[in-house]
């Protein structure tokens, strides 16, 4: 499962209307994903990859921003 | 504030998460003929086969009943607490979006809040060998969390408060709301509770406690039988309820159907024992409401009674009531409904509350299920059993919460003149 699915998976199991067709453009906030649903899906994240995200990254406004981050720490044959 | 000048306080909404899936009405609606939701529950855990006679929400559908978004990121106590919020602000009359006001608040009640997520947590570190736990831990866990999420969701802005008083928590979310509207703080608060206490270790505590009903596969659902000769305990029960209380004029203005005003509210403490309850603390409670109500122990028509169909409480509850009421004890109608619906622990006032104010309503009583036999030593009130009564006519009614530590709490009802 690609990082884009990744997330897609957890706005679906989370959110009262997800996106049909979710882009690195749309914004975590409008989907529904607030502070404490960002929190809990970097949680699933690092789990999933084995990876600690960094407490003072910049928190991300897309997802593409998040795709970007998480990208960056994940293992590369992840 | 002098007690004349305090405004007066209506009931102009119900609602409730019931084991039998219906709304309030379909729920009355089975008290009244008995129907016991409470089953032989097996524990899904495999660490420690539990059986126990208790009762689940098994048809409550939260991501259905809430959302998905708030399903999502709060315990079960919580989902059901939200739940029973949301039916009986639909009940009052009011919009879920844009009807909230800083002047309504919230008040709610609940003994072991998030003891789902506290035992998962301690689960994943204990059993399955994690280092961390999710980050919605706390949130979840939090003992306010239903209480502010019924906030953030109708947008209510005034007080939003949590009693967690053991069984008696939310007859005292209940009565502290009435208080508040009494004195002008707000004019519509959702006060009430919730409870999720199907947890291993909480079913095992009461379990060594022997307080939990005896019973098995065909005889669970009679096992709890307050008052009965024999009778062995209680059965936990999960689920919320909820009322929406609302100052006299404020409802009138509005158009609200009212159900009835409550009108007394006594607190009281043992101050006695922690976990053995006593007749005199009982009765200061009892008092104290139906003074506050301008009832006089004849004007009372229905009791519904804590009623823990423990060997211990039941008897020390009649003796209170005897104290209360005196030579008109002997006609005085007294169930515990707590043998169909289960010890909702922390939600057992709302969920009792909402019977005795339907019952009002109705003016109709239920009975106490499985009450065959009266024990010799509950013996003196005249205790509703079968399929209760019908037709009867009476214009007010109190609800007994009595909690371990010694807490009492008591609301008064009666009919709007």
């Amino acid at each position: 499962m690609s990082t884009l699915e990744l997330i897609k998976d957890y706005i679906d199991r989370h959110v009262d209307n997800p996106p049909e067709n979710l882009t690195l453009e749309n914004r975590l906030d409008g989907i529904g994903l607030d502070s404490l649903a960002m929190l809990e899906l970097m949680f699933e994240i690092e789990d999933k990859y084995n990876i600690r995200l960094p407490n003072d990254a910049t928190k991300p406004e897309t997802v593409g921003q998040l795709v970007e981050l998480i990208e960056k720490f994940k293992p590369s044959a992840a | 504030m002098s007690k004349l000048s305090r405004r007066r306080v209506v009931v102009t909404g119900v609602g409730l998460v019931n084991p039998f899936g219906g709304d309030a009405e379909n729920f009355f609606a089975r008290i009244m003929r008995g129907e016991s939701a409470v089953s032989l529950y097996r524990h899904p855990s495999t660490l420690s086969p539990l059986e126990q006679p208790a009762v689940s929400c098994l048809l409550f559908n939260p991501e259905q009943e809430i959302g998905r978004s708030i399903s999502s990121m709060t315990d079960r106590y919580s989902q059901l607490g939200i739940a029973a919020a949301f039916s009986a602000w639909d009940d009052c009359g009011l919009s879920r979006v844009g009807a909230g006001s800083d002047d309504y608040g919230v008040s709610w009640g609940t003994g072991v809040g998030g003891a789902l997520t506290i035992e998962k947590g301690y689960s994943d570190f204990y059993e399955r060998g994690k280092l961390r736990t999710s980050p919605l831990s706390v949130a979840l866990a939090m003992n306010n969390a239903a209480a502010s999420n019924i906030a953030i969701s109708l947008g209510l802005g005034g007080a939003c408060l949590s009693y967690s008083v053991a069984c008696a928590s939310s007859a005292v979310s209940i009565g502290e709301a009435f208080r508040r509207i009494q004195i002008g703080e707000s004019s519509l608060i959702v006060a009430g509770g919730s409870e999720a206490p199907l947890s291993l270790s909480l079913m095992r505590a009461w379990e060594a406690m022997r307080v939990i009903a005896m019973g098995n596969e065909e005889t669970a659902y009679r096992a709890c039988r307050p008052f009965q000769a024999g009778r062995t305990g209680f059965a936990l029960g999960e689920g919320g309820a909820a009322l929406v209380l609302e100052e006299l004029n404020h409802a009138v203005e509005r158009g609200a159907r009212i159900y009835c005003e409550l009108a007394g509210y006594g607190q009281s403490c043992d101050h006695t024992h922690l976990v053995r309850p006593d007749a005199k603390g009982q009765f200061r409670a009892i008092n104290a409401a139906i003074h506050e109500a301008g009832l006089s122990p004849a004007d009372v028509g229905y009791v519904n009674a804590h009623g823990t169909a423990t060997p211990e409480g039941d008897p020390i509850e009649i003796n209170a009531l005897k104290m209360v009421f005196g030579d008109h004890a002997a006609n005085l109608p007294v169930s515990a409904t707590k043998s169909m619906h289960g010890h909702l622990l922390g939600a057992a006032g709302a969920m009792e509350a909402l019977v005795t104010v339907l019952s009002l309503f109705h003016q109709k009583i239920p009975p106490t299920a499985h009450l065959e036999e009266v024990a010799a030593d509950c013996q003196g009130v005249s205790h509703v059993m079968g399929q209760g009564l019908s037709d009867v006519s009476f214009q007010s009614a109190i609800s007994n919460s009595f909690a371990f530590g010694g807490s009492n709490a008591v609301l008064a009802f009666r009919l709007t003149s």
